[in-house]
């Protein structure tokens, strides 16, 4: 009889082992369902802001394929500005140079009907969105004085920002002036 | 949920990047950069412009411009300061207004008003914020931001006091070097020592690391806070302009313009550098004289630019035995050295690193933005998006079937990221076909023959129909483990046979890549093998259908249109026998001219009663390819 006994309260304990066991074994699967769920979700709406993202970034891609192609002729642009202030009288009339101005014209044409614009920046005031500062010299406060390299617009956004010289007032003038 | 962010607050420059998918990306500013400058203005309308724009009007308002803040973070008059010159010295340097405030405090003055440095910081931080709140259209609440090695805890604190005032929840400070080991992995490294070399825009810093168990212990740091890639540059500027001189005999130093496109063509040239032998500087019109207008045009190679800078680099070692020396270690105690900073791209860096410490640098990331990766990296550990990174592994080769004319046809690219599946639907390759063969092929060459096998299986009891007709899918599913089931399914019957290979890259990485390379190197022959192929299939087609049409149409067709047809029709099938490619062609072509003639007598006749007119032999809009014939 004691040994029944005995052997009922060790299969009872054992039960409750198991049980606890079992429902240690159910608490740490459901944790961990849980937890996969989570980074399922988780992983799910990366995916789709990522997605939405990818779409944005195609959008700009087609918009602006050509944005870093046109943004390194720039300079040569530049240089067919400089060849033509710099030209010397006697050939200013000469109609070889007109054809140089034709074939300047005509790249230019060319890049403005891909999206090129010349910003603005010769007497209009001083914008650091479009401007970019490389002196200060006597001349209307706030306003830009002299444009050094042209800045562009691709299609309304800036692709390069004009570098001018902004007026400061009078005074200090003289001082100013060694300066610059 | 708020995403976490990881920021690179720099001195001139500041990076934020997040994590995507398990891995770091760098978040681009509103203007499109993925630096952002580290400036900050009030205009003189009294509005707040910080990054490029505040940099862009820098000259024109100078004492309302405040840049290089980092360097004033958290210290305080009259302080003793490790690496950093003295507070005197950094206010010296810098054009706007730094007063000393009560209690020793550092205070700056913009716009008329008091700001302290974790203000000024703040600012760049909420800027780095909203842009990046706006690129990831979601909240960014936390960020792990890096400062300095050499940086003290009161440096440590006003950094993240800024990181709060731009209502970013700081979730960790951490060393600059340390994210670069992050951003290498170095973390999973059980342990060891690296040294971090960090030649940016303007500073020097090398590091030395102790890495235990994902654990990073600074040993020592040591560097120069003015020494940086914008010294690289102005030695190339100033030989340009000694070369002009001694050419033309003008100085173009005097010439603000010209010194500014010398400095954007020798940026231009020093990057080129690192990966050309040489390169041309070419700058029309630089300037004029009396005699006219003036043009520079100077070539300058790699080794031309390694005698500019060689006392440059070799100003970085120095820095190097001290930290090596404050650490007690010797060159080859150190197991990796990470480089940092864009400089590190160029070549002779690379080359006085790899010689001091006697092994080679780790390279792969790149070095302007690998700082900005660790820390988004520290924040996906931090946050718990990172900590079991569910790795995903990608098909080595591509998979596909065997089609008609012994032609390998992808229907997995090689570089798919697994699990996946594929289905694609083919038809048979005759008239009454009864089985098809579905052989499973692995590799990248286009004929089958060429590819492995990686196993073959029938599917049978398809109807008796027309060739073409029958659909049947095939579907490939590759599962996380990398076992490919491969099922053919007849649409038609419904019938179905599969196929499980367990193992389909049982490939050593050499056999891999000596399948790559073999498929490279027969481009060419296996490009002609295939359009033979595809040729031939075509010519095959063709003749069937002008037997089929023949068949359907032919009492409609006018005895002599009916014979020619019949003997091209012939003539096809017999160059089909034969090697000779023309001839395939050309049979081809008069088949093809000879067919025009039966539609023009069968739509010449009246139409007929209640028969339907377009009944196409096969086309489905199915039919991508098909099967051999078995």
């Amino acid at each position: 009889m004691a040994n029944n006994n005995n052997e009922r309260i060790e299969m009872e304990l054992e039960q409750a082992d198991d049980r606890e066991m079992l429902e240690q074994a159910l608490t740490e699967e459901r944790d961990k369902a849980e937890k996969y769920l989570a980074d399922w979700q988780r992983t799910q709406a990366d995916f789709s802001n990522y997605m939405k993202r990818a779409e944005q970034e195609k959008k700009e891609i087609i918009e602006f394929a050509n944005k870093a192609l046109v943004s390194n002729l720039l300079p040569i642009l530049d240089d067919f500005e400089r060849a033509f202030t710099s030209m010397p009288a006697k050939f200013a009339k000469s109609s070889w140079t007109e054809g140089m101005r034709l074939i300047y014209n005509k790249m230019k044409t060319v890049l403005e009907t891909q999206g090129l614009s010349e910003i603005k920046a010769r007497r209009e005031s001083f914008d650091p969105r479009l401007h970019e500062a490389a002196a200060q010299r006597e001349g209307e406060e706030g306003i830009v004085i002299e444009e050094i390299r042209k800045g562009y617009k691709f299609k309304d956004n800036l692709l390069r920002p004009s570098v001018v010289v902004v007026g400061k007032g009078k005074e200090e003038k003289i001082e100013q002036e060694k300066e610059g | 949920m708020g995403k976490a962010v990881g920021i690179d607050l720099g001195t001139t420059l500041s990076e934020v990047a997040v994590m995507e998918g398990g891995q770091p990306k760098l978040i681009p500013s509103s203007e499109g950069s993925n630096l952002f400058p580290s400036v900050v203005a009030i205009s003189k309308n009294g509005e707040r412009l910080v990054g490029q724009v505040a940099k862009r009007q820098a000259i024109v308002n100078p004492e309302n411009t405040i840049y290089a803040i980092k360097r004033f973070m958290g210290r305080k008059w009259n302080e003793p300061m490790g690496r950093e010159l003295p507070i005197e010295e950094d206010v010296h340097r810098v054009p706007y207004k730094v007063i000393h405030s009560s209690d020793e405090k550092v205070e700056m003055v913009m716009g008329g008003k008091k700001y302290t440095p974790q203000e000024i910081s703040a600012m760049i931080l909420q800027k780095i914020k909203v842009d990046a709140e706006a690129y990831l259209g979601d909240k960014v609440t936390d960020a792990v931001i890096t400062v300095p090695a050499y940086f003290n805890d009161s440096q440590r604190q006003a950094t993240k006091d800024a990181g709060t005032i731009a209502g970013l929840n700081v979730i960790r400070i951490i060393n600059e070097p340390t994210a670069a080991a992050l951003a290498y992995g170095s973390d999973k490294k059980k342990e060891g020592t690296m040294a971090v070399y960090d030649l940016g825009g303007g500073t020097f810093d090398i590091s030395i690391l102790e890495v235990g168990e994902g654990t990073f212990q600074v040993k020592s740091t040591s560097g120069n806070t003015h020494l940086g890639g914008e010294d690289f540059d102005q030695r190339i500027v100033e030989w340009l302009c000694d070369e002009f001189k001694k050419d033309q005999g003008i100085d173009l130093r005097n010439d603000r313009m010209a010194v500014q496109r010398l400095k954007e063509a020798a940026e231009r040239a020093k990057s080129e550098l690192s990966t050309v032998q040489q390169t041309e500087i070419n700058l029309p019109f630089i300037t004029a004289d009396a005699s006219g207008p003036k043009h520079l045009n100077i070539t300058l190679t790699r080794s031309k630019l390694d005698q500019l800078v060689m006392d440059l680099v070799e100003q970085t070692l120095e820095p190097c035995h001290q930290a090596l020396q404050d650490a007690k270690l010797t060159p080859a105690q150190i197991n990796e050295i990470l480089l940092v900073g864009g400089q590190t791209r160029m070549p002779l860096v690379q080359e006085k690193v790899r010689q001091f410490f006697g092994k080679e640098p780790s390279k792969g990331i790149n070095p302007d933005e690998v700082v900005a990766r660790g820390a988004a990296i520290q924040a996906g550990v931090l946050k718990g998006e990172v900590g079991e990174v569910l790795l995903l592994d990608v098909t080595p080769l591509t998979l596909g079937i065997e089609t008609l004319g012994a032609v390998a046809t992808p229907l997995i690219p090689r570089n798919t990221t697994i699990p996946t599946s594929k289905s694609q639907i083919f038809s048979t390759a005759a008239d009454n076909q009864p089985s098809v063969e579905i052989h499973v092929l692995q590799g990248e060459r286009p004929m089958a023959a060429d590819n492995r096998t990686l196993g073959r299986f029938m599917l049978d009891g398809i109807l008796p129909a027309p060739r073409g007709m029958p659909q049947i899918e095939v579907t490939f599913d590759i599962d996380a483990n990398g076992i490919l089931k491969v099922s053919a399914l007849d649409k038609g019957t419904g019938k179905e046979q599969k196929i499980t290979i367990t193992s389909p890259s049982g490939l050593s990485k050499e056999e891999m890549e000596q399948m790559r390379q073999a498929a490279e190197t027969h481009a060419a022959e296996d490009t002609k093998r295939k359009e033979e192929a595809e040729l031939r299939n075509s010519a095959d087609n063709l003749a069937y259908t002008a037997e089929k049409t023949l068949r359907d149409y032919g009492e409609k067709v006018p005895a002599d249109v009916k014979q020619e047809i019949e003997s091209k029709i012939a003539n096809t099938r017999s160059a089909l026998q034969g090697q000779d490619m023309s001839s395939i062609h050309n049979a081809m072509q008069e088949l093809s001219q000879a067919m025009q003639k039966v539609g023009a007598s069968v739509y010449q006749q009246p139409p007929p009663g209640t028969e339907g007119g377009s009944k196409g032999p096969d086309e489905g809009g199915t039919v991508e390819g098909e099967f051999r014939e078995v």
